[in-house]
């Protein structure tokens, strides 16, 4: 089954990648280490993971306005996720995710965050002007 | 959107790539929120400044664009640096670093976004008024300005900060608009209001706890503006809250009638004895501080005379800092006035353009900060990748910490 989102950021084709997700608020500067991508914030339950060429889903950003600068930075760096994707999401996601060129999509429901979990593989595509997740049945990644 | 023919010419590039780049980010950020149009502003804060947050894809981008020559259209201000620009050595900044914080101020000053370096332009030069639409970014500042001012900006990234002042425009939406100014949530508070730090730590609490694009309502509050300075401050740091309203104190809610979206608060929040001291708990490490560390957001004059005062007849223990973080405008007339020598005679110092959350610490051999800031407390270990501790504690028990 599959999940709608909505298109922040386009991207061309199919991105195919492990999931890490969240339902706590995350601050690019501070929760995660800008050298090396993983996540450091110690109130958060994906603190130790790394959000580099995951498909990060986080509920909502917080914190600084920095943020964007620093979701450039690890783009230019290699160390962004391969696609984010948030609840509702602020200019400063936005603008860090268009300059940094990050595929990014919006406005998850509820059900992406019940019913997915870390290490799951997504398959993510754009269909008439909408994001559409879904998981890849482990039959099909080997 | 609709998009006025200078605003068409720009997009499309006619008025050079950087414009039209500038201007596609913010016609992306007002469609997203379904912004009918943009709307002039004359101000701007810029965030993404130091060096050790910012970092050198930052510096590259700056530099790219302030050689292609365009410029703020608006009173445009960076945000803090990670050190102060004239006395860098003496906080233990290597060469290095300043060379590259160096560049980054001058490529924004190039761009026409002054280096006051500060996260109060509101108490250095750059104030808005009552109802004038801005775009800012630093998120102590957005909150700030909507709450305490009145003005109206959305918490933009420190790029699209950028970018709107280089347009001088951003798009209309969010916080711009009436109807999001209103409120959602009411705050109760049933626990003495001591410190000043407990107005950081109800902040902090009531970040946590309300979403995004919520405006929280405190009710039965009395506050300064410095300590709405420290709350408004550590709600946009727990938390995304970019506008709060406290009943019969800011500006927007002298009186409750009309105040909420719904006609009354959507739910009611209370901050009791046991929230404020769980908030002190998560923000403060047992371990040892070296430096005590003050102004975050920066310090007003009457803070910085505060200090001053309470160091009378003190002195700075032996292997402890004290430092106080100031924007120029104060730092200037703090000195006029005798209260920097105060804080000097007593052993500690005062530094302008920077603060303990965006210089870069952990390199300059600080182990622990106390603070009575919640933002600071909060930031301070994950700035530093847990090599620096924080401990938050009222501005009183900081200098009794400091010195003897």
């Amino acid at each position: 089954m599959g999940f709608r989102a909505k298109v922040i950021q386009p991207w061309e084709g199919e991105i195919i990648g492990e999931l890490l997700i969240t339902n706590s608020r995350i601050s690019f500067l501070g929760d995660v280490d800008t050298n090396t991508g993983v996540v450091v914030g110690p109130d958060l339950d994906i603190k130790g993971q790394n959000i580099r060429g995951k498909i990060l889903i986080f509920s909502e950003s917080r914190g600084s306005t920095v943020g964007s600068n620093v979701l450039y930075s690890l783009s230019k760096k290699g160390l962004a996720p391969k696609l984010i994707g948030t609840r509702r999401a602020e200019p400063i996601t936005i603008s860090g995710a268009i300059f940094g060129g990050i595929p990014m999509v919006s406005s998850l429901s509820e059900e992406v965050f019940r019913e997915l979990k870390n290490g799951d593989i997504i398959r993510a595509r754009i269909e008439e002007g909408y994001a559409c997740l879904e998981m890849v049945p482990e039959a099909e990644t080997i | 959107m609709f998009l006025t023919k200078l605003e068409e010419r720009m997009l499309k590039g006619e008025e050079g790539e950087v414009l039209a780049r500038a201007m596609r980010l913010l016609v992306t950020l007002g469609e997203i929120e379904g912004a009918q149009r943009l709307i002039p502003i004359r101000r701007s804060q810029v965030a993404g400044v130091s060096y050790k947050t910012a970092g050198e894809a930052t510096l590259e981008l700056l530099e790219g664009l302030a050689s292609e020559g365009v410029s703020a259209r608006t009173i445009a201000t960076q945000n803090p640096a990670g050190m102060d620009l004239e006395r860098w050595a003496k906080m233990g900044i290597s060469e290095a670093f300043a060379e590259k914080q160096r560049r980054i101020c001058s490529a924004y000053e190039r761009l026409g976004i002054k280096s006051t370096c500060t996260c109060t332009p509101y108490l250095s030069g750059n104030r808005p008024r009552f109802g004038e639409v801005v775009g800012f970014s630093e998120s102590s500042a957005v909150a700030y300005a909507n709450s305490v001012l009145g003005a109206r900006s959305n918490r933009h990234g420190g790029l699209d900060a950028l970018a709107a002042a280089l347009v001088g425009k951003v798009p209309l939406m969010g916080y711009l608009l009436d109807e999001n100014r209103l409120g959602d949530i009411q705050v109760g508070v049933d626990c003495p209001m001591r410190f000043e730090s407990d107005y950081g730590a109800l902040g902090y609490f009531v970040g946590k706890n309300v979403a995004m694009d919520e405006v929280p309502v405190y009710a039965g509050l009395e506050a300064t503006r410095d300590e709405l300075k420290l709350l408004g401050a550590a709600s946009a740091a727990s938390g995304s809250v970019a506008l709060y309203h406290v009943l019969g104190v800011t500006p927007e809610a002298r009186r409750s009638r009309g105040l909420f979206k719904a006609g009354k608060p959507s739910e009611n929040l209370m901050f009791d004895e046991k929230s404020r001291r769980s908030v002190y708990e998560e923000l403060s490490s047992q371990e040892p501080c070296d430096l005590v560390a003050l102004g975050c957001p920066h310090s007003s004059l009457r803070e910085v005379e505060t200090v001053a005062r309470l160091l009378r007849g003190k002195r700075v223990k032996r292997g402890m800092r004290l430092w106080v973080f100031t924007s120029p405008r104060v730092f200037e007339e703090a000195e006029r006035r005798g209260y920097l020598t105060e804080i000097r005679v007593a052993g500690g110092d005062t530094f302008r353009h920077t603060c303990m959350v965006v210089t870069p610490l952990e390199e300059m051999g600080v182990a622990g900060v106390a603070t009575n800031s919640a933002k600071a407390a909060f930031y301070v270990p994950r700035m530093t990748r847990n090599k620096c501790h924080a401990r938050l504690c009222s501005l009183r028990d900081c200098i009794s910490l400091a010195t003897t």
